[in-house]
């Protein structure tokens, strides 16, 4: 505590004299500009950290990533902050399990005007879905809905799958995607036994996203 | 003592600027720019130290205080839901306010709102052939109960959601001896949401994910 008096020095209040009277007014002032520009700081740091997904907490896997803590009862603050600010209905542990992707494997962002193959083997579950969402991991509109579900995805022999991601059509197992737009994946598994270990899970336990070709 | 000598000072006064040499006058002015220079600096580091201070303060506070008084969030927004002991279909309007931000667009979503305040709640849903799981949301954040219907007991899922002292209640009412046959869930928060999700693998599955999450039962336990 001995040093607490010199570090609040600033805020200490200045003797009124007669012969000094504006410097009260100066320090006032100073202190005042001093807790707003606090303020603008604390409320802005916390703005800018709550935006779609939790600053801690992630699991990366590839260029799938998860936060498997929003879903369970020791979730942090900064979900719980996060998922206050609207209806979200996360997956509980135990119930499932969400991963997002962004990039693509080899850490290129993901882009419409691009074409993918999403390439290899899934988790053991009961179903999985994977659904092209926009920049901020929303789901498209209805109108521009694209996803697959296992039931909807022919696999090989061994169980791989391979799929093209592409705004044009594609043979065999093809995902629509929007044009020239940001994009991001979401890959769900219901019901999967390695929802409550996914952070001891491999990485090529799940599929690779390889670019194939860009446009322009 | 003479008059010559009663007016002379006391003390030596002070060496006029004038009669310092130009090598002391120097020194002294870098001296005294050095010191001012000192104080500035302690002073803007204090005040940095107080604005990071209060800033990592105003930043811990408005993270903990947004949970606490949002009404956008899934536990405000169903908090009432099922108040007729029907789960209510949702994040299938088209109102964006209440729509589910990041649903499956492959999932059909209802939700029973609770108050323990008004005692405990049964949960109850009938398995079938599409993956169906309920979980128990808390209101402000965070899952604290979930079960798939590979845990139902011929074709069944119930549990009971209560607070830890109707639980207690409920233990000291408890027969000694007698099995006792329904599954206790302790809830951290008065309120939340139960929410049951059932997968949509085939469009044509919908109608029925629609009927079997319609079907969960959500009513007092007392």
């Amino acid at each position: 505590m001995a040093g607490l008096p010199s570090l609040f020095a600033p805020l200490t209040l200045p003797r009124r004299s007669r012969l000094d009277p504006v410097r009260p007014d100066l320090r006032t002032r100073y202190l005042i500009l001093l807790v707003l520009a606090a303020l603008a700081a604390g409320i802005g740091s916390t703005w800018a950290v709550l935006g779609e997904k939790p600053p801690v907490g992630a699991v990366k896997l590839g260029p799938w990533q998860s936060f498997p803590r929003l879903g369970s009862a020791d979730i942090d603050p900064y979900g719980r902050a996060i998922l206050a600010r609207g209806p979200h209905l996360p997956l509980a542990t135990g119930e499932g399990i969400q991963l997002n992707a962004a990039t693509d494997s080899a850490g290129a962002t993901l882009s419409g005007s691009c074409r993918y193959r999403i390439i290899g083997t899934t988790l053991p579950s009961r179903g999985w879905t994977l659904v092209v969402a926009n920049g901020a991991s929303r789901p498209l509109t209805s109108t521009d809905a694209a996803g697959l579900t296992d039931a909807d995805v022919l696999t090989d022999e061994a169980g791989k799958l391979s799929i093209t991601a592409s705004p044009q059509v594609s043979s065999g197992n093809w995902l629509r995607l929007p044009q020239q737009a940001r994009f991001e994946l979401i890959l769900r598994f219901y019901d999967t036994p390695v929802s409550s270990s996914i952070s001891q899970l491999d990485p090529a336990a799940l599929p690779r996203i390889d670019r194939l070709a860009c446009e322009g | 003592m003479t008059h010559a000598a009663l007016e002379q000072p006391i003390k030596a006064a002070p060496p006029d600027r004038q009669s310092l040499s130009p090598a002391m006058r120097a020194a002294s002015q870098k001296q005294l720019r050095w010191l001012m220079a000192r104080g500035n600096l302690a002073r803007l580091l204090h005040g940095l130290v107080l604005l990071l201070v209060l800033a990592a303060l105003a930043h811990i506070l408005t993270t903990l205080l947004i949970p606490r008084y949002a009404r956008q969030d899934s536990g405000s927004l169903f908090v009432v839901s099922g108040a007729e002991g029907q789960a209510d279909l949702i994040g299938t309007d088209v109102n964006p306010e209440t729509a589910i931000i990041d649903a499956d667009p492959f999932t059909v979503i209802g939700v029973c709102g609770f108050d323990l305040i008004d005692g405990p709640l049964r949960v109850r849903a009938r398995s079938g052939q599409l993956p169906l799981a309920l979980s128990v949301h808390m209101r402000g954040g965070g899952v604290f109960y979930a079960v798939t219907d590979k845990a139902a007991q011929r074709g069944i899922i119930e549990f009971v959601v209560l607070k830890q002292s109707q639980f207690d209640e409920r233990v000291a009412r408890d027969d000694d001896g007698e099995s006792i046959r329904e599954l206790r869930v302790v809830s951290p928060v008065p309120q939340g949401i139960v929410v049951a999700r059932a997968l949509v693998k085939q469009p044509s599955d919908r109608q029925t994910a629609e009927a079997l999450v319609r079907g969960m039962a959500c009513g007092s336990a007392s």
